[in-house]
């Protein structure tokens, strides 16, 4: 048996297309014996690594899901995924489980495929590179925090992100509106603004505050609300600064708790500062 | 910048604790695929540790050993990171870990084959194309060994160094796994081993299975292996730059400084008679000095 296929069986064995003892025949010994036995091991690792991985993206969707369809379901789900949709990239291993969820009968609500790629970008904008900011950012003291701060999920999520273009949708109102899209230049845009307690305006990449004065500015009802959680912000102190050029619309805020495990906004509760 | 002393691998769920500590850490390892491109909060974690210790990228994914080509965006990636913490030099492992495009986070052994000897060979000087890093290889645990073997793993290894110039990372928890699973003697192993090219070691914690020892990371370095360790350094007769791994299962942090300072002791009772200076990280010297 050559290199080559020895690392062909290797591959189509562990990640669950080729059965043990195919895969044992294929190497030279049989699937009882010792070797046949601790073969097994490189492909346990693999599922571990798939499960872990999904567990780490996908924290409150996977509670969603065993609470309506069992653990085992979701044991299994993933490692479907694993065996017809390997990973190319070791950090997002299990990021086809949004597909997954959202094309296959799997007997859970509609809204958890939803849910899963909230998670998804949220774990992308926790690990995305920072991006270079204007200099005039830092000399007034205006910090941008990443859109981690979701108290709950709730349908706004959704019916905003699914717009064709969320800047002309008016959220319903609810006491959190969160707009996420794709910017025509490929990045991920989101915001998440409430009037009800202290919330940040959250906004992510380069033109966030750009894109959020433009849905400000195309949607009265949206502005409203806008101003007047900043005003709450600037009555308990959490915006430290404004550029001239941006209003008001930017802002440095304390989260008090999280949707999901992701968090990058320098607050208390995550820095122990 | 070059490390000395006794190195930990950094992990994101000790890093707050490990940028307050004031143990005596000499260096770090960091797995490069779990860093690139990382901004927020991680990222300017990482930025702290890197200003205060020297850093040497252990990657997984090189596959120096695998079918697929080697993947240039992350030969570019890393070797920048490489050049942002000055690291002495790169390593990774000899194995595969990328198939069909297929990135497994896990390292598949090669045949001790001729076939793989050359291709291991080849590849490492495609390699050496795409970085002008030194590159550094681990010899890797195996549960089973792969059909077409026409050497010993010893020689596989040996014929590797010989032949690349390359640096050897020598993971002595690995070589003791590996004895305890197919049977062989580990310090023999080591008597074997081409010692002089051993730029860094590797400990770590394993587990005892049913079918097998797996080499988990996940606990403390077993009695077993330290004694590997002070044998592997008299064997070698100077210290060595040494590291703890710890993945799974990660306590809190000070356990995690205390297998540190185990392996500080541990080597200082290896080379006892030999030049004690070697064994001290820079820390260390400098408040026995004072």
């Amino acid at each position: 048996m050559n290199l080559a296929d020895v690392q062909e069986t290797m591959h189509d064995f562990v990640i669950g297309r080729v059965p043990h003892h195919q895969a044992c025949r294929q190497l030279g010994f049989s699937a009882d014996s010792t070797e046949g036995q601790r073969l097994k091991i490189w492909r346990r690792a693999y599922a571990f690594m798939f499960d872990d991985n999904a567990k780490t993206l996908f924290p409150v969707t996977r509670k969603v899901f065993v609470s309506v369809a069992g653990e085992p379901a979701w044991s299994s789900l993933v490692e479907r995924l694993g065996t017809e949709s390997p990973p190319d990239d070791v950090c997002f291993a299990s990021a086809g489980l949004v597909e997954r969820l959202a094309d296959e009968k799997l007997g859970v609500p509609a809204w958890v495929p939803e849910l899963a790629d909230f998670e998804l970008a949220e774990r992308r904008v926790f690990l995305a590179p920072d991006v270079s900011r204007p200099a005039e950012f830092d000399a007034c003291a205006i910090r941008i925090a990443a859109p981690l701060l979701l108290r709950r999920y709730s349908f706004d999520v959704f019916a905003v992100r699914n717009a064709p273009d969320p800047t002309q949708v008016a959220p319903k109102q609810a006491a959190i509106a969160v707009a996420i899209w794709r910017h025509p230049d490929g990045t991920r845009r989101s915001m998440c603004l409430t009037a009800t307690g202290a919330r940040v305006l959250a906004t992510l990449n380069n033109g966030g505050i750009e894109a959020l004065e433009a849905l400000a500015a195309a949607n009265a009802a949206m502005q409203r609300r806008c101003i007047e959680a900043l005003r709450k912000f600037l009555s308990v102190s959490l915006i430290q600064g404004c550029l001239p050029s941006h209003g008001i619309f930017a802002g440095l805020a304390e989260a008090d708790d999280h949707g999901t495990g992701a968090c990058d906004t320098e607050s208390s509760h995550c820095t122990g500062h | 910048m070059a490390i000395q002393g006794i190195g930990l691998g950094l992990r994101g769920e000790f890093m707050t604790d490990l940028l307050g500590t004031e143990r005596v850490i000499d260096w770090l390892e960091i797995i490069p695929e779990n860093w690139l491109n990382v901004g927020g909060i991680r990222g300017r974690q990482f930025d702290q540790c890197a200003e205060r210790w020297a850093m040497v990228p252990h990657s997984i994914s090189m596959s120096i050993g695998g079918p697929d080509p080697l993947d240039v965006e992350l030969f570019d990636a890393v070797t920048a990171l490489c050049h942002r913490v000055h690291a002495p030099f790169w390593s990774d492992h000899i194995c595969f870990s990328v198939a069909k495009d297929t990135q497994f986070n896990d390292l598949f052994p090669l045949p001790f084959s001729s076939e793989a000897l050359d291709r291991v060979c080849q590849r490492v000087e495609e390699a050496r194309r795409l970085t002008d890093v030194p590159l550094v290889f681990e010899n890797p645990t195996y549960y089973v060994p792969m059909p077409g073997a026409n050497m010993t793993e010893a020689e596989f290894f040996t014929q590797i160094f010989a032949h690349t110039g390359a640096g050897f990372l020598l993971d002595v928890n690995n070589v003791f796994v590996n004895a305890k699973n197919h049977g062989f003697d580990a310090e023999q192993f080591i008597d074997a081993l081409p010692l002089e090219a051993v730029r860094q070691i590797h400990l770590a914690g394993h587990a005892t299975f049913a079918d097998a020892i797996i080499d988990t990371h996940g606990g403390p370095v077993a009695d077993a292996v330290w004694a590997l360790y002070r044998y592997t350094l008299k064997r070698a007769g100077r210290m060595i730059p040494t590291l703890i791994e710890w993945d799974s299962q990660i306590p809190p942090f000070a356990h995690v400084a205390d297998e540190v300072d185990r392996a500080r002791h541990e080597a200082r009772v290896a080379l006892a008679g030999a030049d004690s200076s070697t064994l001290l990280s820079k820390s260390a010297s400098n408040t026995e000095a004072a």
